[in-house]
């Protein structure tokens, strides 16, 4: 006869049975415990495995056949990993190996092949089927332990690789709410990237916050706070993702968004203005709702257009998209200026959009920073 | 061979040393052999060879598990001719294999009796 034993590449010097047992080289399991399936006709052969994985630290789930192991797999049994023989009565192994390859739920669950060596066919056959190993008989525990636990190790990366792309599909999603589903899918590709690098244009900003907010955070309760803050990111959320602003910051009551990066929007002034009108509508419904509860915040806007700086500007792990110039400045000043109800719009941007948009004057304000006095333009209405 | 004691020395250093687990492997053994040989001439009898084959597909790894290495040849040249389709002397290697266990199963009670030590 063949002589399994050697063919399976045992040295008798290194790891003979006369000197030290071979189990005694067995170290504590490195991954951790994993639910492991044993899948064998033969009680020896199961009890045999089982008895090995348990001193491993693994638990063992037993499977007379391959119909006995969809079965446990098809009732949602917990699996990290298979043991499979191939000859069994009913369903063999060929069989189970495919129905679980075809099965989208059971395809990820790694499955070793164990077998006498001088079926060398039926286990290239299955590694061709989508076995990622195999085992020879008669098993080796050290043999037994290297395997298994490289595959509990690979699945749980694997497991975790799927989290995490998981995780970055749902945060791709979040983000779409904020910065509208264009602009995300345009930052997780190379042109995206080479914005995120940085890059110069004409930017429309806006800042908006809630007038006599600070004031009623250190008075209202914090369940109140919270409530207000939430009515009031839905209407804004809501407004971004509708006119596909890019959402700079937000903060508690402030926004600040910008428009025409890094998706070019050719009505970007007018784009920005119609956003803040029709958020200022929301926020007035809004106030209603707030007053019957004794909430009383105004809203202000400040808008300004021009030359501004956008990229990723942080450090690792902090990343922002951000814009930098003195028309962020300004907007970010006029929304400090404006009484509640107010969209205020620098005197360019007012020029620019003059024919759809009715404004009054407010004159002569000082504006940190600016030397002068300067003159803004408050929004009353867009025209038809 | 009937019984090469190499295979339960290797057994023993497998289970850490441990002669009782040993002994419940063997049991297992000794339950299943002789219902792989019943399975063999039933499955002869009603000419399903693949069932047969699988018998003694199992029969040989079994037997090459415990050392009884005879016994394994001989389920070994069944598998190979039931897979071929071959059944001319099928009955008389069953009737061989049976002789075979019944010497593998009294050589398992003196090895067991030793520790599974030669």
């Amino acid at each position: 006869m063949t002589d399994i034993r050697s063919i399976a590449g045992r040295d008798p010097a290194v790891e003979g049975p006369s000197t030290a047992p071979a189990a005694a080289s067995v170290h504590p399991p490195h991954v951790g415990p994993g639910h492991v399936m044993v899948v064998d006709d033969s009680r020896m052969n199961r009890m045999t495995l089982i008895k090995l994985l348990d001193r491993l630290g693994h638990e063992a789930i037993e499977a007379a056949d391959g119909r006995e192991a969809l079965d446990l797999l098809a009732a949602g049994t917990p699996v990290d990993l298979v043991l499979l023989d191939l000859v069994m009565p009913e369903v063999d192994g060929f069989e189970t190996l495919a129905t679980m390859k075809a099965d989208p739920a059971l395809a990820h669950i790694p499955v070793i092949v164990v077998s006498g060596l001088d079926d060398l066919d039926g286990i290239v056959r299955c590694i061709e089927m989508g076995a990622i190993d195999y085992l020879p008989r008669p098993i080796k525990p050290t043999l037994l332990q290297a395997r298994v636990e490289a595959t509990l190790a690979d699945k749980r990366l694997r497991d975790d690789n799927e989290r995490l792309l998981r995780t970055v599909e749902r945060q791709r999603t979040e983000l779409s709410r904020f910065l509208s589903p264009r602009v995300a899918e345009l930052v997780s590709t190379p042109a995206g990237e080479a914005l995120l690098a940085g890059h110069r244009g004409e930017l429309t900003v806006v800042f908006a916050d809630l007038r006599g907010f600070t004031a009623f955070c250190e008075e209202a309760d914090p369940e109140e706070i919270v409530r207000v803050l939430r009515e009031y990111h839905a209407v804004v959320g809501r407004r971004v993702t509708e006119f596909e602003a890019t959402l700079e910051h937000y903060a508690g009551d402030g926004v600040h968004v910008f428009f025409n990066d890094p998706v070019p929007q050719a009505d970007h002034r007018l784009r920005a203005i119609r956003m803040t009108c029709a958020l200022r509508a929301d926020v007035m419904a809004l106030q209603e709702r707030w007053a019957s509860r004794g909430v009383r915040l105004g809203f202000g806007v400040g808008v300004s257009v021009g030359q501004a700086t956008a990229g990723r500007i942080g450090f690792e792990g902090r990343y922002a998209y951000a814009v930098l110039g003195s028309i962020v400045n300004l907007a970010a000043r006029l929304s400090g200026e404006a009484t509640p109800g107010q969209i205020l719009l620098t005197n360019e941007l007012y020029h620019a959009v003059a024919d759809a948009v009715d404004a009054e004057p407010v004159e002569g304000l000082r504006l940190k920073g600016i030397s002068h006095p300067v003159t803004a333009w408050n929004v009353v209405r867009l025209r038809a | 061979m009937t019984l090469d004691p190499a295979a339960l020395v290797d057994m023993l250093a497998m289970v850490g040393d441990d002669p009782e687990f040993v002994g419940e492997i063997v049991d297992a053994y000794l339950a299943d052999a002789p219902e792989q040989v019943r399975g063999m001439t039933e499955a002869l009898a009603m000419g399903d060879l693949v069932t047969l084959g699988r018998h003694a597909h199992t029969l040989k790894g079994n037997s090459r598990n415990v050392g009884a290495t005879a016994l394994a040849e001989i389920a070994r040249g069944l598998e190979e001719q039931a897979r071929a389709g071959d059944t001319t002397d099928a009955v008389a290697r069953i009737a061989a294999a049976e002789d075979e266990l019944g010497r593998v199963i009294a050589a398992l009670g003196d090895a067991r009796g030793r520790g599974w030590r030669p």
